[in-house]
């Protein structure tokens, strides 16, 4: 009701507010209004009985007790006595709430986290699954092919192949995801790729084929693993390939291939490293072709271009050393390391298959030093991943390298080997332990042959200290070589640093690495690229390495001037006098040792009967002046 | 009735450090204070401690004053505000009468109208002797302003209390609401329609039991 009327003024006139000629006007409104005039004095009425309301007296000594309350606030400081609380719900302070809704709102987020983690895993993986489960599905119904592009030449000639050139046949526009290709259409395809009359078009197709799976990541791997028996099935020319299965080479167990690339893959388990890389080179040389299976062959074309291109001095820095895609793809799931192989040129597949070994080497290190059963087993996931399919690398064994010293203070060279172990955070093995372990390591090197070894290596040591013996007379027996020996373990790279420490003062080398098999024969022995001087070699004469005790002093003219020592000599010394004595000779460290990543280093201090107060002293005046010396003794 | 000194006076008393100045400026203000409390609680005892809460957060907060309205305004607003926060309380914990006659506070209080009211109906009844004739229907409609104003909603209860209570005019209402006076005016003239519509419904209902009250539409 009130609606119809100005507010304002109906307002302004209640309240008296209203200028005379307003309020005029709004009682003749009243007058011609009588509704308005009823609510007009009923607000009226209401307004003047709120006015009328009496004032109620407050309560005695409301003042008073709230004077009171401040009061005995202020004395004690209990809140308990604060007067009545505004609030009596306990809220915590607001930086306490705040902090309470940011560990909220962090929980929150790290649930939301991990659920969402989770979804996407279950989701990627239920995907898998499910493209597992329509691949084999559309195999077994209809070989669907992947939506692939490829060059118009192809289609032109399947269409030559069919003998269907129609204008009415509208030509597709291939292109990525568009115009998938029949069975029958692929199958042709193939089959005039695979006989030789459009091998390009068909290396280009299932070079995008991998390029496409490549980049549709796992389902399209998927899906062109299942692919690949299909393709491999429908290769019926074998005939044409020079292929008789009849004649093929038998396998053992009486075996038969039916096809080249099951040859090849029977056979690669069995045939021993060097045959396989062999063939490898030869096939490359080769160019190709039946030897291998079809991706490979097909791909291998495509290398053969870029060789030829690269021996016509194109872009062979570019594509002389590394693989393309397709070419990874297709290697990664072919048959194995061979298909691979195939297609890098020399150079780089032999720095490939060294890295493999050296991984393989590395894992099995690995696996030794961790205490696993196999160490074959360990070896698994690195050729995995290296792709590699030959059988697993053969176990290595940490290496056990022997240094030999000769030493005219067999403990103070022990204890620089020592010191050089504690500075370099080289595990140093004890004594008493390690020549139980290395009869051990010898048994499951040298098999009946390691007891052997260690009675004619310890018959050298008793020979030479017998040696030393004689020649000094009436002298003690110098402390058993073995007993003086330090075994220490450290990486591959340290051993050079090792040897170098221990000929740091010295102008000859002193310390050096004995060959791989750690055993010198006794009649001496020497590398095939080393001089052997045949007047050492001599009956009755002996030389024997002295180390100087000076070794700061500058040498004489050590091919006039250094004597030599004759006697019985072990050979060791004769390994060390057949060096070169004034160049240093470059330390060839063994080929497996390149192999292990940890080896256990025998360093053994040969003692000599030149030391200082040792035996020979008197008669090497001429030596200890010197700063080195390589003496000649009477037998 | 005495003049009351100016806002300045008091306030230069308390910041002087005269004890006796606090205690002054509350016992003269106090009556406003408790009668705002009481028309917006329509309790004695509830109005009673609202108003010494009000006291006390004007004792402890004068230093902060800092003179942009008027005094009895800034002392008004603690008590409206302490009578608001107490009739939320009061809306949340419900309440019953122990003469039977009372309703669930809360929002049944905007139907039933607020039982708190029948407090201050005894408190009328029994102080003041009823007059014969006028003063009778005086009285009847004392009881029915205090209880049709006890259901209004705590915005027209508020702005009709300010107005014609306490006597305020339109700024001060607004400083003590902090609402533009436009709104103030809008309100105000809402509120007394909504109390015209109390009313008319306490009338057209039968006298004989007039603990039950009408709704009211808001608006």
């Amino acid at each position: 009701m009130a609606d119809r009327y100005n507010h304002e003024l109906l307002l302004g006139y209640l309240e008296d507010e209203l200028s005379p000629e307003k309020r005029a006007r709004f009682e003749a409104q009243l007058g011609s209004d009588p509704e308005l005039r009823r609510l007009v004095e009923q607000l009226a009425v209401d307004r003047a009985g709120l006015r009328a309301l009496p004032h109620e007296p407050p309560p005695p000594a409301l003042v008073e007790e709230a004077i009171q309350q401040i009061e005995r606030q202020m004395l004690l400081g209990d809140p308990a006595d604060e007067p009545i609380p505004i609030d009596t719900t306990p809220r915590p302070p607001r930086r306490h709430r705040v902090l309470k809704a940011m560990a909220y709102t962090g929980l929150a987020a790290s649930l939301m986290l991990s659920g969402g983690l989770i979804l996407v895993s279950l989701t990627d993986i239920s995907a898998l699954e499910t493209a597992r489960q329509l691949a084999g599905i559309g195999q077994e119904a209809e070989p669907e092919r992947p939506p692939v592009a490829f060059d118009d030449s192809v289609e032109r000639g399947r269409r030559e192949t069919d003998g269907v050139d129609s204008p009415e046949s509208p030509r597709s526009t291939p292109t990525l995801g568009d115009a998938p290709l029949d069975a029958a259409a692929e199958r042709d395809v193939t089959d005039e790729a695979l006989r030789g009359g459009d091998d390009d078009e068909a290396g280009d197709r299932l070079a995008l084929d991998a390029a496409d799976d490549a980049v549709g990541g796992r389902r399209g791997r998927e899906r062109a693993d299942n692919e690949m028996p299909s393709i491999e099935s429908q290769l019926p020319a074998l005939a044409d390939l020079g292929w008789d299965e009849a004649t093929s080479p038998a396998l053992p167990g009486g075996r038969s291939a039916s096809s080249p690339w099951e040859m090849r893959r029977l056979t690669r388990a069995e045939r021993p490293e060097t045959e396989l890389e062999e063939e490898a080179e030869a096939d490359m040389g080769a160019g190709g072709g039946g030897a291998f299976g079809h991706e490979s062959a097909l791909v291998l074309r495509e290398a053969d271009d870029r060789r030829a291109n690269a021996e016509a001095g194109k872009d062979a820095d570019t594509d002389a050393a590394r693989l393309d895609m397709p070419e990874l793809t297709l290697s990664q799931r072919g048959s194995g390391f061979g298909d691979h192989a195939a297609d890098m040129d020399a150079a780089t597949r032999r720095e490939v298959a060294s890295a493999m070994e050296v991984a393989s080497a590395m894992a099995a290190e690995a696996a030794a030093h961790e205490g696993l059963a196999e160490a074959g087993a360990a070896n698994e996931p690195a050729a995995s991943v290296a792709g590699d399919a030959r059988p697993a690398a053969r176990s290595v064994a940490p290496q056990r390298v022997q240094v030999q010293v000769v030493s005219t203070d067999a403990e103070r060279t022990r204890a620089e080997v020592v010191n050089w172990a504690v500075s370099n955070r080289v595990a140093v093995l004890p004594a008493e332990a390690t020549p139980a372990s290395l009869r051990e390591m010898e048994g499951v090197k040298g098999g009946a042959a390691a007891g052997e070894l260690m009675a004619r290596r310890q018959a050298d040591a008793e020979a030479e200290q017998s040696g030393a013996q004689q020649a000094a007379g009436e002298r003690q027996a110098e402390p058993a070589a073995m007993g003086q020996n330090v075994y220490v373990r450290l990486e591959q790279q340290q051993l050079p640093e090792l040897v170098a420490y221990l000929n740091r003062d010295v102008r000859q080398q002193r310390a050096k690495l004995l060959p791989a098999d750690g055993y010198v024969p006794a009649d001496g022995y020497g590398e095939a690229d080393e001089p052997v001087d045949q007047r050492l070699r001599q009956q009755g004469q002996v030389a024997r390495l002295v180390e100087p005790a000076e070794p700061e002093a500058e040498p004489a003219e050590r091919s006039e001037s250094t004597p030599l020592q004759s006697g019985p000599l072990s050979p060791m010394a004769w390994e060390q006098l057949l060096r070169p004595q004034l160049t240093p000779a470059p330390m060839r460290v063994p080929m497996r040792l390149a192999e292990a990543a940890l080896m256990e280093v025998e360093v053994w201090i040969v003692p000599s009967a030149g030391g200082p107060g040792g035996p020979g002293a008197a008669e090497e005046g001429a030596a200890e002046e010197g700063a080195e010396a390589l003496e000649t003794v009477e037998p | 009735m005495p003049q009351q000194p100016s806002d300045q006076h008091w306030l230069d008393r308390i910041r002087d450090g005269d004890t006796s100045a606090m205690g002054e400026l509350l016992s003269a203000y106090q009556g406003r204070l408790f009668n705002v409390c009481l028309r917006m609680l329509s309790n004695r005892d509830d109005a009673a401690e609202a108003t010494q809460e009000a006291m006390l957060k004007i004792i402890q907060h004068i230093d902060s004053f800092r003179g942009r309205s008027q005094l009895s305004t800034w002392m008004i607003r603690i008590a409206m505000n302490q009578a608001t926060t107490r009739l939320r309380q009061r809306q949340r914990r419900p309440t019953f009468s122990l003469d039977g006659r009372g309703h669930a506070n809360g929002r049944a209080h905007r139907v039933g109208g607020d039982d708190q009211a029948s407090g201050l109906r005894e408190v009328l009844s029994d102080s003041r002797e009823p007059e014969p004739g006028a003063g009778v229907e005086k009285e009847e409609l004392r009881r029915q302003l205090q209880t049709a104003l006890g259901t209004l909603e705590e915005e027209f209860r508020a702005v009709l209390v300010l107005r014609d209570i306490d006597g305020m005019d339109y700024q001060q209402i607004a400083d003590v609401l902090e609402t533009p006076v436009g709104t103030v005016k809008s309100r105000l003239f809402r509120a007394r329609l909504a109390m015209r519509q109390q009313l008319q419904a306490m009338e057209d209902r039968p006298r004989s039991n007039p603990a039950s009250r009408p709704e009211v539409h808001d608006g």
